[in-house]
């Protein structure tokens, strides 16, 4: 089924959005929720919860890249779920600092540029100046967070050419950072 | 305010999983130009195997019927002389016979005549007509009806059968030699069968001396 029938399903809120966007999408999600919490169970919890955000989401968004859209989700959740899983691993002491730090105002710096959008933007600037492969690999590796050998096979290139790319990249960003004073 | 590493790195982790969907979407759909023509070069090549495939089985399901028929000493017709249909199975006789045998032409098994003359009948599975044999002498249908009885049974598998015969004895009876004569198996009805006998070499010769023109 395309992408906005499915959406417009959500829209009438059909319960049948969710069966469709699962049988299209369910195993990528699986896949990418996976790469980041390592546990079978787990992910198949996000990937419910990806959905149930989705339900929620709909309206009123109206994604144009259903899959993306999904991607997004489940790997929010996924990474919120691995920082809840080591936090509890690390014990008390991080959650105290955590909940103090909240009280903190913000005064400045990296955060203010979180807040309000410079790191994006110039991370989605980079992105964009990259040849389509670089930025497929980028993508591959820290949005999907598959493997150096998932990625090589799906660009039919080698291990060591992702490798090496990836290593360049991230000294390119880092160098870009670094010149518009972020991070 | 200095923020830890860690702290930015988190921030940084946040913000590529908020990137443009377009390039979401890309990344997961783009294949390399290479690994495109390495796909269409083995669907290329499983096409071609498909057709060979389809291609020798096409040839094997119109021919495999004659495979199975052994010749006798003659390799066809020639001179107007009847061809040998030596064979080792009544059907194959009949389909060497196809178009060649001496026989009156039915439109359906309601024309067949059950009183008077004995006659061989014949239809061919693609075929409704039924095919009427000459008119049978006594000799020829007291032959028959003795090697009717002499039919070895069908195993577990039935031999494929793209003919059916049957043979009217002119007294309002009708028999078939894929069928043992019992009285249930002796009956207009008898026309719609599933065989219960492998027809012997000496009927089927007999039939094949009938069919003559």
């Amino acid at each position: 089924m395309e992408d906005y029938r499915i959406v417009d399903l959500y829209w009438a809120r059909n319960e049948a959005a969710i069966a469709e966007s699962d049988r299209k999408y369910g195993r990528m999600l699986q896949s990418l929720s996976y790469s980041l919490l390592s546990s079978r169970e787990d992910a198949e919890e996000c990937v419910n919860d990806t959905y149930l955000d989705a339900w929620n989401a709909m309206p009123t968004a109206r994604p144009a890249y259903l899959g993306a859209f999904l991607s997004k989700i489940t790997r929010r959740i996924s990474v919120d779920r691995w920082r809840h899983i080591h936090r509890e691993k690390r014990g008390g002491v991080q959650s105290v600092l955590e909940e103090l730090g909240e009280c903190i105002p913000a005064a400045g710096g990296v955060e203010e540029d979180y807040e309000n959008g410079r790191l994006s933007r110039e991370l989605n600037t980079f992105l964009r100046l990259l040849p389509t492969e670089k930025r497929v690999m980028f993508l591959r590796r820290y949005f999907y967070s598959q493997s150096l050998a998932e990625i090589a096979e799906a660009l039919d290139v080698s291990e060591g050419k992702v490798k090496v790319t990836l290593h360049r990249l991230r000294e390119q960003l880092r160098q870009r950072l670094e010149e518009q004073e972020l991070l | 305010m200095k923020h830890s590493f860690d702290e930015k790195l988190s921030y940084l982790f946040d913000e590529i999983g908020g990137v443009d969907e377009r390039m979401l979407t890309e990344a997961m759909e783009y294949r390399s130009a290479k690994r495109s023509a390495k796909v269409l070069r083995t669907l290329t090549a499983i096409a071609c195997a498909l057709l060979v495939t389809v291609t020798g089985v096409s040839v094997i399901l119109t021919n495999w019927r004659g495979w199975f028929v052994v010749d006798g000493t003659d390799s066809g017709p020639s001179d107007g002389a009847f061809p040998s249909w030596s064979t080792h199975t009544l059907d194959a006789l009949l389909q060497n016979a196809r178009g060649e045998a001496s026989y009156m032409l039915l439109s359906s098994t309601s024309d067949v005549t059950y009183f008077g003359e004995a006659y061989l009948l014949w239809q061919y599975e693609d075929d409704g007509a039924v095919y009427q044999s000459r008119a049978l002498t006594g000799e020829e249908l007291g032959r028959l009806c003795t090697l009717i009885a002499d039919g070895k049974a069908v195993g577990d598998t039935s031999p494929a059968q793209f003919t059916r015969v049957w043979l009217t004895l002119g007294n309002g009876d009708v028999l078939t030699p894929y069928l043992p004569t019992t009285p249930g198996n002796i009956s207009a009805t008898v026309f719609d069968y599933e065989a219960e006998l492998i027809p012997s070499d000496e009927l089927i010769s007999c039939i094949s001396d009938i069919l003559k023109p």
